[in-house]
């Protein structure tokens, strides 16, 4: 069969497809159809989670590359840490700790969200507060595993930060995409 | 809700699978609502099954879900609609007729081996039970299709190919054995 033909086969059978007359499909096919879709738009929140820890996992390393605290960071290793570090305190030490649980969620929140697939987003969004808080708290319950020195009142600022910078790149990487989609890149 | 609906209405189809693609399940639905009758009539014309036309209408909008990711905007929805549904149906009546050419090859095969040791075959038989042998003879002997066994034995079509399938297998162990 010649390409022609074949397109022109398409192009028959399209026409027909156009004035092919509507027949109701049963309720039953509806259900099953609509069902599983449904349930692909709505995955579970512990999926989610999941996933989030497992791209926190990933952003680990980066972020601790750049951290002070560990020791093992580049700031560290460069000698950088002396120079920036009276910078870095100028917001104190309350704004220190906002400003790095901000950014140690808020880069996991702004990959997943370009990673994760729209309704993923969209479901992690519904629901920020609580999936924020929970993976704020995982964090910080490694750091303490890793033997940082955490005491109540920065870990609670900490927590404030993550969740807010969390909210906050969530809220920009969705919206970016949505344009992206939108303009239809 | 009513405003969403009425706005919802209004979308061209083609806004409608920008914000399926972004993951609204309301999209989805009036896409539906919109395109499953022409679908549904479609397949429901061309394939003589009414069972195998619903299979593959359910397959079409299912392909059309994993794929939503893959469509272009700016591209006319109904063309690329009908090309899913299409290679679905496609897809579905190539896979009937591989099945139907491996169930036939299989029975050929099975009948071949019974009709290879004809002597011995009273002695293989012996092994089956009442239902097995009955089974075999209605198949091979009487040349009945799986339906018609199936009412004669008071059972479903796919317990009398199992029931078939292990009546030989335990006869060709027999001939074996000898």
């Amino acid at each position: 069969m010649r390409p022609n033909d074949s397109n022109k086969e398409w192009r028959t059978e399209f026409n027909s497809f156009m004035e092919e007359e509507s027949v109701t499909p049963p309720l039953r096919i509806k259900d099953l159809v609509h069902g599983q879709i449904f349930r692909d738009f709505n995955p579970p929140p512990w999926k989610i989670s999941l996933k989030m820890a497992a791209v926190m996992l990933i952003t680990l390393p980066l972020n601790l590359f750049l951290c002070p605290q560990f020791g093992m960071g580049f700031l560290e290793a460069s000698g950088l840490r002396s120079v920036l570090m009276p910078y870095i305190m100028i917001f104190g030490i309350y704004g220190c700790m906002a400003l790095c649980g901000a950014i140690f969620i808020g880069t996991t929140t702004l990959i997943a969200s370009f990673v994760f697939r729209p309704e993923e987003v969209k479901a992690i969004r519904s629901q920020r507060l609580l999936q924020l808080s929970f993976l704020s708290l995982l964090a910080l319950g490694s750091f303490v595993c890793f033997g940082a020195d955490v005491f109540l009142s920065t870990g609670l600022v900490w927590l404030l930060g993550a969740v807010f910078g969390g909210v906050a790149s969530l809220e920009l990487g969705w919206r970016v995409r949505e344009r992206l989609a939108f303009d239809g890149i | 809700m009513a405003d969403e609906n009425d706005k919802i209405e209004r979308l061209s189809d083609e806004e409608l699978m920008s914000r399926y693609k972004l993951g609204e399940y309301p999209a989805f639905e009036e896409l539906y609502r919109r395109h499953s009758g022409r679908v549904y009539g479609f397949i429901l014309n061309r394939i003589k099954s009414r069972e195998r036309a619903e299979e593959l209408f359910q397959e079409s909008f299912l392909r059309l879900h994993r794929n939503r990711s893959r469509y272009n905007d700016s591209l006319p929805f109904l063309p690329w609609l009908f090309t899913i549904a299409r290679s679905a149906m496609i897809d579905g009546v190539r896979a009937d007729a591989r099945s139907q050419r491996t169930q036939q090859s299989f029975e050929e095969q099975n009948l071949a081996e019974l009709q290879a040791v004809p002597v011995s075959i009273d002695l293989g038989i012996q092994s089956l039970s009442s239902r097995e042998r009955e089974a075999v003879e209605l198949r091979y002997g009487s040349d009945l299709d799986f339906n018609a066994i199936a009412a004669r034995l008071n059972t479903s079509s796919t317990n009398v190919r199992q029931i078939i399938s292990r009546a030989v297998r335990k006869l060709r162990a027999a001939f074996i054995d000898r």
